[in-house]
């Protein structure tokens, strides 16, 4: 049985990257110990710092300016959280009143206890018998969606499911990809109309699942429907989805829910065989 | 290998054909892999080496190595066993491999900014695919530029460059194995180039402290040259992705 | 077992030095370019040499035995170099962990002994291909307390200047390796005498000190170690830590180190000079005669503190030699119960007796350390009542209670 090899040097490697061709105007591109400029009246932002009164750039990235705050953004970098983004994350460790949840962050974020639903949607104080339960409510390598609350001075999140939309998540795909590549928009829940439903969190994890219906009453989003069947139809539109993310993210184009769309569109043209 | 053959000729060339003050081609490329935050590969002559880098990330492992004031920054070399004349038994643990990672450890803490990340981890993994002289070097720059590439802020560029002494004293930079095994004393600087500040000096073999000054400075001068040049890779770099997102921001 | 960590600097010595440091003082009374003294003591064994610099303390030793050369260098000798960070020097060495210590210490030693070829290779070959005398060199660290680097290769070098190899004759196709006893053993040929001078930075290149202590060595940003010989050529090199240095600041103590490299060779070597005279004129050789020294004691603060003892009349002991330090005479102490008398039995030893006891002079065999040590052994073996005896036990047994004298034979070791 013959079957072809390709090996590939590393020169021949593909260039995926989608660069719009005979743009002229770049902005300022600034690299790490490059000066900025060596004028005091400006206030220095991330990836900047000051060195003999000049203010030269840590990173490789852009340059912002707002009003007199000068800022180097790099393109690629670990999530930075600030409030009221939607992330998805899964539970690293469960503590005494809190969980640590790892959101691809410098530092695990956390989810107090205080800040979760109770099962039953009841409005109490958290008891004793509460802290013990916790690790019926989520476990070490659950996946959650949740919304950041604060900040602390040290980077690290304060995490919030306390909204219905929020919660453990069930049967479905999660995707990886760098957060540069996820704009903050006004939401990050999308029902596709090819039937699933997207979750982009703006911490770069990617969530697919079938469509979820909102119509029925949900107990405060910790009950995982394991048993449910998911017909093979939505699986392969997952799947595709799922590819398709993978490709834009190769390309470095931005996710929204109208450019995974599109790249669903065109893939439909390309068949695949069923082995 | 003839002892006869100088390590510079009667014109000035050396065994590859360079002349003294020459460095080898160099060929870059930022952002291989998915995976790791940050990652890089560079080709100095025909050595050649990839480096990645994770993070900062929460502390794994030993918590109580987590630092308040600061990253700690964990390193480790490694050789593929392809990468040398003959098969090489073990890619990392033995001594020199050690040694490597200490001194690439050194190094880095020098340049990266880790006072903004207390209690987190920066991880960065080097591999040498091919060693043809001037590991270190090739390891060094590597690794700068996967920094770079995650996003992680360094007071500026950090470059090494080695340099040698020829029988008749000239310097000569930039040092190939065939060079190296010919005897003659090699002496290994990383610098940050910009402020002209020395990071880390090794040498091996012996010569006479007179010629150190100008070996040195024709060092710190290669290590200008390898600055220019990675700069201009990054930037290209910046720009091609750039204008793949389309210059949009997060916020 | 459990782990000690680290030795931690805290905080307000750490910033006490770096107070100090800007007024130019050091916590030591050093200035910032001086050395702490080396004393090199040497054992009785060729090749085998103790060094301390102030209170750090380095034990060398150099072996050497027959092998088979290296494939790829068929003519040259083996040379191997090792140091042993053990528990005895600091709290938190640990006999099996290999931390980054260890590591820089033997490369860096590797690098200037053996890379720079210091020690003749060639000569060391016995029979090409076949047979060749690899060297190893074990060095000890014995106290930290600063600067183990410095330290080791000078124990490293002078141990090798001291060693003497067998003589080996070849008889047709027999080697024969003669004893100490028949031929004189040959030294080992160096060509130069590669010491490493370390140098600690603080802030950034702003104050270097040389030769740090375990203090500044842990609060110091980086250290630069120069290895360099008396004709002044740099041996090794090695900057490292969170360094920043100007070139020019190193290039001004490359200089510094080379002057003071040729101070320390002349150290060494007239050390080994001055021993191997020793040697010759049969003195006494060997690591007690400056090793143990301790202060001088005066006689009467000695016979003091031997007032406060009550040797109980009835008991029997076994007398012990008891080492005192310094000129011991012979003396009656009167005291209540009992009277002892100091004999003076060596140089560095006496006798604490008793004076119911005559003394026996016998030897304990020929020791190493050429001491003379005695052992009493009393004549009488008197019977041992322990019928007022303080002891709670419910039952007490009792050796030796017969009146036979056991004699003991004399041991040779």
């Amino acid at each position: 049985m013959s079957r072809k090899i390709y090996i590939r040097l590393a020169t021949d490697r593909v260039n995926t990257s989608v660069a719009i061709e005979g743009l002229r105007a770049y902005p300022s591109i600034y690299t790490p110990g490059q000066i900025i400029t060596n004028q005091n009246e400006f206030m220095r932002g991330h990836g900047t710092y000051e060195d003999n009164g000049l203010l030269k750039a840590s990173v490789a990235g852009v340059q912002e300016k707002v009003n007199n705050l000068i800022s180097v953004r790099p393109l690629k970098s670990r999530y930075n959280g600030e409030v009221g983004d939607v992330v998805v994350g899964r539970i690293t460790e469960v503590q005494q009143k809190r969980w640590k949840v790892n959101t691809n962050s410098r530092l695990d974020s956390i989810l107090p206890l205080s800040s979760v639903n109770l099962p039953g949607g009841e409005l109490r104080r958290r008891s004793v018998e509460d802290e013990h339960m916790m690790r019926n409510y989520l476990q070490e390598g659950d996946l959650i969606s949740a919304e950041v609350k604060n900040v602390y001075s040290d980077g690290s999140l304060s995490l919030h499911t306390r909204s219905l939309k929020y919660g453990k998540l069930g049967q479905g795909i999660m995707v990886k990809v760098f957060p540069s590549l996820i704009k903050r928009s006004k939401t990050h829940f999308h029902n596709l109309p090819i039937g699933i439903s997207l979750i982009l969190g703006t911490n770069g994890f990617i969530w697919i699942c079938p469509i979820i219906n909102n119509t029925e009453e949900s107990v405060g989003g910790f009950v995982q429907n394991l048993e449910e069947v998911v017909p093979e139809i939505t699986r392969a539109t997952m799947s595709r989805t799922r590819n398709c993310i993978l490709a834009l993210a190769q390309s470095k184009m931005m996710l929204f829910d109208t450019s995974i769309l599109f790249a669903y569109e065109e893939s439909k043209s390309i068949t695949y065989q069923n082995y | 290998m003839s002892r006869n053959r100088e390590l510079i000729s009667n014109i000035g060339l050396r065994l590859d054909g360079r002349r003294a003050l020459e460095l080898r081609r160099i060929r870059c490329k930022l952002g291989l892999f998915s995976e790791p935050d940050g990652s890089a590969y560079i080709e100095q002559g025909l050595t050649k080496v990839l480096a990645a880098v994770y993070g900062p990330h929460q502390v794994r492992g030993n918590r109580s190595k987590a630092q308040h004031d600061c990253a700690i920054v964990n390193c480790q070399f490694s050789m593929a066993v392809f990468s040398t004349g003959e098969r090489k038994r073990r890619p990392r643990g033995d001594r020199k491999s050690t040694e490597m990672s200490i001194h690439l450890h050194q190094a880095l803490i020098a340049a990266i900014k880790v006072e903004l990340y207390p209690w987190s981890q920066i991880d960065v993994y080097v591999e040498v695919l091919h060693a043809d002289g001037g590991i270190y070097p090739a390891c060094v720059n590597a690794a700068t530029l996967a920094l770079i590439d995650a996003g992680i802020p360094l007071k500026e560029y950090l470059c090494a460059c080695t340099a040698s002494l020829a029988s008749n004293d000239i310097p000569m930079i930039d040092i190939s194995h065939q060079e190296e095994i010919m005897g003659g004393p090699t002496l290994t600087v990383a610098a940050l180039p910009m402020s002209g500040k020395v990071v880390l000096l090794e040498m091996s073999q012996r010569f006479h402290v007179d010629h150190l000054p100008k070996v040195l400075d024709k060092a710190l001068k290669g290590c200008i040259d390898i600055k220019n040049i990675l700069d201009e890779a990054v930037k290209n770099n910046v720009r091609e992705i750039g204008s793949s997102t389309g210059w949009a921001s997060s916020t | 077992m459990s782990k000690i960590r680290e030795y931690t600097i805290s905080n307000c010595e750490k910033n006490f030095l770096l107070k100090c440091l800007k007024d130019q003082t050091r916590l030591d009374g050093r200035a910032f370019d001086e050395f702490r003294n080396i004393e090199i003591e040497f054992g009785k064994d060729y090749g085998c040499c103790c060094v301390s610099l102030g209170q750090t303390r380095v034990l060398a030793q150099v072996t050497c035995e027959i092998q088979v050369p290296k494939s790829s260098r068929p003519s040259e000798g083996i040379l191997n170099i090792n140091i042993e960070l053990n528990p005895i020097a600091a709290p938190n060495f640990e006999p099996t962990s290999k931390n980054d210590l260890f590591t820089q210490l033997n490369r860096t030693l590797e690098k200037c002994l053996k890379d720079s070829k210091a020690v003749d290779l060639e000569s060391l070959c016995i029979k090409m291909s076949e047979k060749v005398w690899a060297l190893r060199v074990d060095v000890n660290v014995l106290n930290h307390e600063g600067n183990i680097l410095d330290c080791a290769s000078i124990a490293a070098l002078s141990a090798l200047h001291h060693f003497r190899r067998p003589d080996v004759t070849c008889d047709g196709e027999d080697f024969i390796i003669h004893k100490y006893s028949q031929r004189d053993p040959i030294p080992i040929v160096i060509h130069h005498y590669p010491v490493c001078i370390t140098y600690s930075i603080f802030e950034r290149g702003e104050f270097i000190l040389a030769d740090p202590t375990l203090l500044e060595e842990g609060v110091a940003d980086a250290f630069l170690t120069v290895g360099m010989n008396s004709y002044k050529e740099l041996c090794g090199l090695h900057l490292g830590g969170k360094a920043e240095l100007n070139p020019d600041i190193l290039i001004q103590i490359t200089q510094k180190a080379g002057n003071r490299a040729g101070i320390v060779v002349e150290q060494i070597k007239k050390a080994v000079k001055e021993e191997n005279e020793k040697r010759l004129e049969d003195k006494s050789i060997g690591f007690h005669n400056k090793l143990c020294s301790t202060k001088n004691i005066d006689f009467e603060d000695l016979e003091t503190c031997f007032d406060q003892w009550r040797i109980a009349p009835k008991r029997k002991h076994k007398d012990t030699e008891k080492n005192m330090i310094g000129e011991t005479v012979e003396e009656q102490i009167q005291t209540e119960n009992f009277s002892v008398k100091i004999e003076k039995k060596g140089s560095q030893s006496a006798v604490l007796v008793p004076e119911e006891f005559e003394e026996v002079g016998r030897v304990w065999g020929d020791s190493d350390e050429d001491e003379d040590a005695v052992v009493e052994i009393p004549k009488k073996i008197q019977t041992v009542s322990l019928l007022d005896s303080d002891s709670e036990e419910e039952s007490t047994i009792v050796l030796n209670a017969n009146s036979q004298t056991k004699k003991m034979e004399e041991i040779t070791i």
